[in-house]
């Protein structure tokens, strides 16, 4: 009647941990979901800032394609398949896009697909094999005419969902008060476009450019903004049942270092602090911009990676004389 | 129009967890997933200190945060409210166990162990009737108000919540009677005269706005 | 009663007299009305005699609210209340219609179990409760407490009502308790015991179970009988349930020869010379596994076992597609060459009438055997192939079955003067043996006698008791994973209950490993459960846990293996084994799990 006892891990259903009441911390999504949040957030921005800041043409090229929009492809491709492969059934993945009415996550697949589909022929007439450019007859030779352009908003709007969604899929439902909130998918929109930012800023130095005062400002503004919506969403709604228990985490318990110190403090305010010194002082500029990149990165990384960790239930019902256990 | 809902009597539940097993012998549950539990907690100080317990299930919601969130189109939820997953069609994104504030989804982890009387996990014999089942490793499923026993009853004439072979089981094993289950759209079903005499009708997690058409009485 | 304490009797030296206010006579209980006088002191030839109750009334007196907030800590304002409400809640001189029979309508009832009966001096906790329904007059009527199974002779449907009285005028079966300690009354004859357990020393005792023990750590103490020189121990686990598993192993490591006829690997079974596997119950046939022809308001019923799922152990017949255990002993019988006899045992014991009596020249299988005992007590249409069909068997009660107490004319007592012949005949028997035996407990009324865990000196000083778990049948469903999966999850097998304030002081916290540590020594790791649900003196185990046979978990709590299996434990009266033991607890280092 007894079964070999091996080492298994714990279910991702903590309802099923131990059936008392208390707030439960989510184990459906952790260190996968933080890697692809990140990745996508970074490819979607590249492709966005880089049209910004008018250098996608100008950054060297891959094959004949525009680095800037390899490293958005390359990143966005990679997230994808963490993704993917994260899922239960890997191989069912297609089915995602099914439930576009109302999923935050079918949105996802559909704008990763939109992306990748009209980005990818925007960029196809620049393609070298070799010496021959085998799709430069397709039409549209510049994203400002006719089919290239519409090609440049479709890609352009995907990629703002591509940064955003991860955040809206948390944010939508209200089982986490945490993540129910309207900062959650503006953080990873502003962390995704401030670390894309400093990306496409690292790529112009590494091109013998200089950043100019103009660009380190809106770095400096984008991680001003994400260190300010943090701070805030930190500090509203402090006592709400859930909520405070996932603050709790993240200022004083087990992620305070990872989210306080690195993600906040020097992964955020920090390289706003260096964009602003950069703006001002010109020859340190590009120094500082490319210390900020990876601070932004390390710093966006774990923003999502303890906001995942940070997602706490409140109990299901609060008895009027609340229960005394301090288990849960 | 029928709309199924329980009603659940937190007062008159005894912690025996017959529910529970019952539920997981009927639907076969997976290992790590208990579709029915008996939540236990505390209430009072000494002397006036009570063990109390809140029997749970999916409280198949009307605004179902878990059918928003599943991209694929795996859960839904049928005309006469019952949340369904279909395992067919999930591709095990885990996006509605996430959503869901009842902790009402299960995934079927092929790794998972059951968790024996020492704390410590292992793989008895409890997959191996859920894989023989037919169900899906990677998949999510959940409680289904026992909507084959529903669909059956209704189809041979019988009445859900009264004759006990359309009667979710878990209402049927309750030694203590404390689960009422019923047509809630018909005011003269035993949930809603319950309800109606032994109110209010309080639902869990009521700030989820969720529509839950599972809700207690004497919860708080 | 006279100052000896015993009946003032008729000249038959039987009856006893009661006082008779309408020409203020005493009389032979069976001539005087029914409604004789409760209270008073009389002459009566020239000796003064009290009524019994008045006798219960003076005795009582002494245990003032404030005396039992004294012993138990319960507020004296509380004790009051509480008497207070069960007294109203009986609604006395209320009637209610149940089937158009007016009844007593006493809504009043009182249940114990273990927690009042596994002690020192149980019996007399027995006396004292069931005086309460008594004098409530709710025992066997609605509301009140149903269990005497006396109304009931035979099996349905060829049930008889029976009434049994003594010849004093007593119900003179099961009368204490509701059956609960069935046989006190009357005693039994004390003789020099034969069976290891020396019931035979027990006259008013429900078991003597835990004498076998004593008598084996204690042979020339007690001069039991010879020793057992063979085991068959059947679907039980001996080690788990019946002492301190040190005990109880040495006294299986005695028995020169062991057979176990288990479902399971179980600790008990590792003990035994053969062991004989059996199956489980959804995969055997078995006519009666579950009996209701006793008390209560319920229907009669009756259901058996039948194979459901496919045996591991498949038969050689068609007929006979499984071996089970039944099958396996015929074997035995016959090889052994006994089995006429096993056949005419089985007459017997089932009561098999005309066509379905076993021929001792014949041969059976155990599926005819089965057939013959279904049909003999449900009729010719209730055999085995109805048994596999449907199996249930159910019959509604008649309002007489279901309360008795009214349609019976013999009396409850509430002086329990047999106690003290009983107690006589005790000490002459066993001074006949020359062995020592407590019976300062044979007496007449109950009195609180304090158990050996009672405000023991610190560290000590906290009471282990030992609780139900609610999802498991005693220890019998340890072993099943589904519960077992449950118990994790409370962790209520590893766990102690322990008051905050009482862990606070000992430097406990909730979750830490402790070691539980009895007076004599005996001790058990566990983990703290810091709760308000747990009186400040007293430490609370749930269910009986760990055990090393395959599949058992030796970090659970064995509650059983922190018992003292000595005389100061045992109740000498009902062989009782006290189940509060004086405890420390303390933090094990570095016991954070």
């Amino acid at each position: 009647m007894s079964a070999p006892v091996t080492a298994a891990p714990l279910p991702q259903n903590v309802f099923m941990d131990r059936w008392v009441l208390g707030p439960k911390t989510q184990r459906v999504w952790g260190l996968n979901h933080a890697i692809w949040f990140t990745l996508m957030g970074i490819g979607g921005g590249v492709f966005l800032v880089g049209r910004a800041f008018d250098v996608t043409t100008e950054l060297g090229r891959v094959l004949g394609l525009p680095l800037v929009d390899v490293v958005s492809f390359v990143l966005i491709a990679i997230g994808g398949v963490v993704l993917i492969a994260d899922l239960g059934r890997p191989l069912q993945a297609w089915r995602a896009f099914r439930n576009v009415k109302a999923s935050w996550i079918s949105w996802g697949a559909w704008a990763d697909l939109v992306f990748l589909t009209f980005g990818g022929l925007l960029m196809l007439p620049d393609l070298e094999i070799g010496d021959s450019t085998p799709f430069s007859g397709l039409g549209w030779e510049s994203e400002a005419d006719g089919a290239g352009s519409v090609m440049l908003v479709l890609a352009s709007i995907a990629a703002v969902v591509v940064m955003l969604y991860a955040g809206a899929v948390l944010a939508r439902p209200r089982s986490i008060p945490y993540w129910h909130s309207v900062a959650v998918p503006f953080q990873f929109l502003a962390s995704s476009l401030a670390m894309a930012t400093a990306t496409v800023l690292v790529l112009v130095v590494l091109d013998g450019d200089d950043v100019t005062s103009g660009q380190a400002v809106t770095l400096a503004v984008l991680s001003a903004a994400l260190a300010v919506s943090m701070l805030l969403h930190l500090t509203t709604d402090k006592e709400a049942p859930g909520k405070k228990e996932s603050i709790d985490r993240l200022v004083r318990g087990s992620s305070r270092t990872t989210f306080l110190f690195v993600s906040l403090l020097a992964g955020t305010a920090l390289p706003a602090l260096l964009a602003l010194v950069a703006a001002a002082a010109g020859g340190a500029r590009n120094a500082l911009v490319v210390v900020a990149l990876p601070l932004l990165v390390v710093g966006g990384f774990l923003l999502r990676l303890d906001t995942l960790k940070a997602g706490i239930y409140p109990p299901v019902t609060m008895p009027s004389v609340p229960a005394r256990r301090t288990r849960g | 129009m029928t709309r199924w809902g329980m009603v659940i009597d937190v007062g008159r539940c005894i912690g025996c967890q017959a529910c529970t097993v019952a539920c997981k012998v009927e639907n076969l549950s997976p290992v790590d997933a208990w579709y029915a539990p008996v939540v236990e907690y505390e209430v009072g100080e000494y002397p006036d200190a009570r063990m109390s317990y809140l029997p749970t299930l999916c409280n198949h919601c009307t605004d179902a945060p878990c059918v928003t969130a599943c991209p694929s189109g795996a859960l839904r939820r049928r005309d006469d409210g019952i949340v369904l997953a279909d395992e067919d069609r999930c591709i095990g994104s885990r996006a509605c166990m996430a959503a869901c504030p009842y902790g009402a989804l299960h995934l079927f982890e092929e790794a998972s162990g059951e968790v024996l009387g020492d704390g410590s996990r292992g793989r008895p014999s409890l997959l191996e009737p859920y894989t023989a089942a037919g169900r899906i490793p990677g998949t999510v499923s959940k409680c289904t108000y026992c909507a084959h026993r529903i669909d059956f009853g209704t189809a041979n004439g019988l009445m859900p919540g009264v004759d006990p072979l359309a009667t979710p089981v878990c209402v049927v094993t309750c030694p203590a009677e404390c689960r009422i289950f019923g047509d809630l759209d018909d005011p003269d079903s035993r949930v809603s005269r319950y309800t109606a005499e032994r109110g209010p009708r309080e639902v869990l997690r009521p700030d989820a706005q969720t529509g839950a058409t599972t809700a207690y009485v004497g919860l708080s | 009663m006279g100052d000896d304490g015993l009946y003032v009797r008729a000249e038959d030296g039987v009856r006893p007299l009661v006082w008779d206010e309408t020409d203020n006579t005493a009389k032979p209980f069976d001539e005087a009305p029914r409604t004789g006088t409760l209270t008073g002191t009389y002459e009566v030839a020239g000796r003064v005699v009290r009524t019994a109750f008045q006798t219960l009334k003076d005795h009582v007196r002494r245990y003032t609210p404030e005396y039992v907030e004294e012993v138990t800590t319960v507020p004296a304002e509380t004790v009051k209340r509480l008497a207070r409400e069960f007294g109203e809640a009986a609604c006395i001189g209320q009637t209610i219609e149940v089937d158009g029979v007016e009844l007593p309508y006493r809504p009043a009832s009182v249940v114990w179990y273990r927690g009042l009966s596994a002690h020192k001096h149980s019996l007399l906790n027995g006396f004292a409760i069931i005086l309460l329904p008594t004098l409530m007059g709710a025992i066997d009527v609605p509301g009140g407490l149903l269990g005497d199974p006396y109304s009931l002779k035979g099996k349905t449907p060829t049930r008889e009502y029976e009434a049994p009285a003594s010849p004093e005028g007593l119900i003179a079966r099961g009368f204490i308790g509701g059956g609960r300690v069935g046989g006190v009354y009357p005693p039994r004859k004390v003789r020099a015991p034969e069976t290891p357990e020396m019931f035979e020393l027990l006259p008013v005792g429900p078991y003597g179970a835990v004498f076998y023990l004593l008598n084996s750590e204690k042979e020339e103490k007690y001069n039991p009988p010879p020793f057992p020189r063979m085991l068959i121990q059947y679907h039980s686990n001996m080690m788990k349930t019946s002492g301190p598993p040190d005990v109880i192993e040495r006294f299986l490591k005695r028995i020169p020869f062991i057979v176990s006829i288990t479902r399971r690997f179980e600790e008990t079974t590792e003990m035994a010379d053969i062991v004989i596997p059996d199956l489980h119950y959804l995969e055997r046939l078995v006519p009666f596994t579950f009996q209701h022809y006793g008390a209560g308001d319920s229907p009669l019923s009756c259901y058996g076992a039948k194979p459901v799922v496919p045996s591991p152990f498949p038969g050689p017949k068609p007929d006979e597609p499984y071996v089970d255990v039944m099958q396996v002993l015929l074997e035995i019988a016959e090889r052994a060459g006994f089995l006429p006899d096993l056949y005419e045992s089985m007459n017997t014991v089932a009561q098999l009438k005309g066509e379905y009596r076993l021929d001792p020249a014949e041969k059976y299988s155990y599926a005819e055997m089965v057939d013959r005992w279904l049909k003999n007590e449900f009729g010719e249409d209730h055999g085995l192939d109805w048994h596999l069909a449907d199996g249930l068997w159910t019959d509604e009660k008649s309002v007489k079955e279901k309360y008795p107490r009214p349609f019976v004319a013999a009396r409850a007592q509430v002086y329990f003067e047999f106690m003290h012949a009983a107690g006589d005949d005790v000490r002459r028997v066993t001074k006949e043996l020359g062995i020592p035996w407590e019976t300062d407990d044979y007496q007449v009324l109950p009195d609180w006698k304090p158990g050996p865990a009672f405000k023991h000196a610190a560290p000590h000083d906290l009471y282990l008791v030992n609780m139900k778990i609610p999802h498991h049948a005693l220890s019998h469903t340890h072993h099943n994973p589904m519960l077992r999966s449950i118990s994790a999850r409370h962790d209520d097998l590893r766990s102690i209950w322990i008051h905050p304030e009482t862990a606070r002081r000992r430097g406990i916290a909730d979750g830490d490993r402790v070691l539980v540590e009895s007076a004599a020594g005996r001790s058990q790791r566990a983990t703290a459960r810091v709760t308000q649900l747990v009186h400040p003196d007293v430490v609370a185990v749930q269910g009986c846990g760990g055990g090393w046979a395959k599949g058992a978990n030796p970090d659970e709590v064995n509650f059983n293996a922190l018992l003292n299996l000595d005389e100061e434990h045992i109740d000498f009266l009902s062989g009782a084994l006290d189940s509060v033991i004086a405890v420390n607890v303390a933090t094990i280092e570095g016991g954070r799990r």
